[in-house]
């Protein structure tokens, strides 16, 4: 793809962030790099402390600093660079053209504010209307996420935790953003919960014309909905592409070891492959491939070299010296 | 393996009394496990699940019903005569960061149990002990003099384990184990209970709201809905014929991790859990049902055998007739 490519809606390129904490460095995200395509929705999956919120947060420059320091790399968001942006710029950019939604919809929330009043806040932010307009528009936005309007004088409280993480969705769509960042937004909620939240989103997403990214740790939300999927690996990505090559044709041994490790997909009483080992500490740099140390494939040549992304079919690229051991590529088998 | 089941619960009810009135946390649950096998008990927050497995362990009072292990009625056993029995049923809780006391070691926490109930009295053999615990869960010995916060969620999920075993428990009840642990991790955790299943003989009931972790572990899914079970029956036939429309609802809730065409289709459960306070007398899942009749307003539906070992509690299914499964609304 090229770079001016005008359906890229934002690039991340070779995003390094570090929180510089008491104890050491933490090297979070280390040379990371994705795009997301107009109207398109990407998956970041990977385990606690892979980096996944820390490039979200990245991406609206909202990295606490300190400890965070953004080291390396640059977000484009429709071709500018949002670590250049000043203070006005970012305020317009934050909760406008970029919105995020986070995993626990209870403290995400203003419990002392009315849930009208918090969605008509945001909508007052960034639009010259008068308070009555913005309520109207609160309103709509609360019938859209299936909420009855005559609620929009509740509470936080008074609502359920589906309903709540409904009117988060309400707060982070009012703006009718570009690109929606879904932080884990389904994981405090129970599965019948979940899914409903699910096939909302997906419906806004579509209905809005917005790109989504979607982090998740979980794959059954990504084969929900994603078109495309990044598999992240202690800050990088390890690989990448469309929903089907990543999951009918994966191509790292990391993905393949995620795989095996889900209970859903085996048969009762057989054991489960977990990937052995843990991940690496976040305080050591990094030489070679991180994922080498728990890999049964690894060679010499992983422990010293540093695996790129690289391209193995049109869409599906995968930073691995030796993907040939776990990829079948399609029209194949 | 002998028929009389290890643990039997008969009729078994908690309420809770609020200022909005009763809460019926677990209303009328019956079940026996047999020696050496695992009942999964499923079902989203509020159904009860947990209330269920701290009840059977007596660490809250039923509010009637009956709890008999290996043939003991221990219902009414006052805290002195449950000490004994703390030894053979043990828990294992979800959050393995708030049920280690962070001030002691890894030695200190595992060795804690066997000390408490002076099933060692020699120090040296204590610390044996705890070693040999540490080698079963898999924790490697250099961890002995380590604090709970300097290790991640599967290695103190271990410790959590450990200390469950130490007193070489017959039955544990294991409360959402793997929850709050990575996808790579919890498979580690479930294969380590899978082997100790093995090993020592174990009986488990576990507590979860996930249903590919119960597919892959129990023998028997029980389903609950609002303190009340729905559904129970072998592992293998919740999943191929589930009959209640909750079940089913939750089944195909379940987001699979597979794309393209063999993707299973999915029907989305409208509504969320009602609450439990002053239940009306009606099935207590009509307000999301998508089969409702009007029976299902007539007062709780029974539980009933529908085929061998599979109990189903829903006004549509009749004993022995075949069940009709067409939308009513």
């Amino acid at each position: 793809m090229k770079e001016e490519n005008k359906d890229l809606l934002i690039q991340v390129k070779d995003l390094k962030v570090e929180y510089d904490t008491d104890a050491g460095v933490v090297y979070a995200v280390n040379g990371l790099n994705f795009e997301i395509e107009k109207k398109h929705t990407l998956g970041l999956v990977g385990e606690t402390g892979a980096g996944k919120t820390t490039t979200a947060l990245s991406i609206l420059n909202l990295v606490p600093n300190p400890p965070g320091v953004i080291t390396g790399g640059e977000v484009l968001l429709e071709g500018k660079n949002v670590f250049k942006m000043s203070v006005e710029e970012l305020e317009k950019l934050r909760g406008n053209e970029v919105a995020m939604i986070f995993q626990d919809p209870m403290t995400a929330l203003n419990p002392v504010m009315t849930v009208g009043e918090q969605i008509a806040e945001s909508v007052l932010l960034h639009n010259s209307i008068s308070e009555a307009e913005a309520m109207e528009r609160a309103k709509e936005m609360l019938k859209m996420v299936g909420i009855s309007e005559n609620r929009s004088s509740d509470y936080p409280h008074q609502f359920s935790g589906g309903m709540r993480q409904r009117v988060v969705i309400a707060i982070a769509l009012a703006c009718k953003p570009k690109l929606l960042i879904a932080d884990e937004p389904t994981t405090a909620l129970d599965v019948t919960i979940q899914a409903q939240v699910l096939a909302l989103i997906q419906d806004l997403i579509a209905k809005n014309d917005m790109a989504l990214l979607l982090i998740t740790h979980d794959l059954g939300v990504v084969a929900e909905i994603c078109d495309d999927v990044a598999v992240v690996y202690s800050g990088q990505i390890v690989e990448k592409g469309t929903a089907d090559d990543v999951f009918n044709h994966k191509a790292h041994p990391y993905t393949e070891g995620l795989f095996n490790s889900l209970p859903n997909l085996r048969k009762r009483g057989e054991d489960l492959e977990p990937i052995k080992g843990m991940m690496p500490n976040p305080m050591e740099k990094i030489v070679g491939c991180s994922f080498a140390p728990r890999c049964q494939y690894a060679t010499d040549q992983c422990f010293k070299e540093i695996p790129t992304l690289q391209g193995i079919a049109q869409t599906h690229s995968v930073a691995c010296f030796h993907y040939d051991a776990v990829f079948s590529p399609k029209g194949s088998n | 393996m002998s028929d009389e089941p290890i643990l039997k619960v008969e009729n078994l009810t908690k309420h809770f009394v609020t200022p909005k009135g009763v809460l019926h946390a677990v209303d009328g649950l019956n079940f026996e496990i047999q020696k050496g096998k695992t009942l999964g008990i499923v079902g989203e927050s509020g159904c009860g699940k947990s209330t269920t497995g701290r009840v059977i362990l007596k660490l809250t009072k039923p509010t009637s019903g009956k709890i008999i292990f290996e043939g003991k009625d221990i219902t009414n056993y006052s805290v002195s005569q449950m000490r004994p029995l703390r030894c053979e049923m043990q828990m294992i809780f979800q959050d393995p960061f708030s049920s280690l006391d962070p001030r002691q070691s890894v030695m200190q926490l595992i060795s804690e149990p066997i000390i408490q109930h002076k099933l060692i009295r020699n120090k040296k053999d204590i610390e044996k002990r705890t070693l040999e615990l540490m080698d079963i869960v898999g924790l490697s010995s250099r961890y002995t003099n380590t604090y709970p916060h300097e290790l991640d969620g599967g290695r103190r999920q271990r410790i959590g384990v450990a200390r469950a075993l130490a007193l070489n428990p017959k039955l544990i009840v294991c409360d959402e184990p793997v929850s709050a642990l990575d996808v790579s991790i919890q498979a580690q955790v479930l294969n380590l209970l899978k082997q100790l299943q093995k090993d020592f003989g174990l009986t488990y009931i576990f507590i979860t709201h996930n249903l590919s972790v119960v597919k892959y572990f129990s023998d028997d899914i029980a389903v609950m809905y609002l303190g009340q079970m729905v559904e129970k029956a072998p592992s293998d036939i919740i999943f191929d014929n589930p009959l209640h429309p909750y079940t089913k609802a939750l089944l195909q809730a379940v987001p699979v991790p597979i794309v393209g065409k063999d993707r299973p289709p999915r029907q989305l459960i409208k509504g969320e859990i009602t609450s439990p306070v002053n239940l009306p007398d009606e099935c207590r899942f009509c307000s999301r049902c998508d089969y409702l009749q009007e029976e299902c307003h007539k007062g709780d539906p029974k539980l009933v055998e529908v085929e061998p070992n599979h109990f189903v509690a829903c006004a549509r299914v009749k004993d022995g007739s075949k069940v009709t499964m067409e939308k009513t609304c």
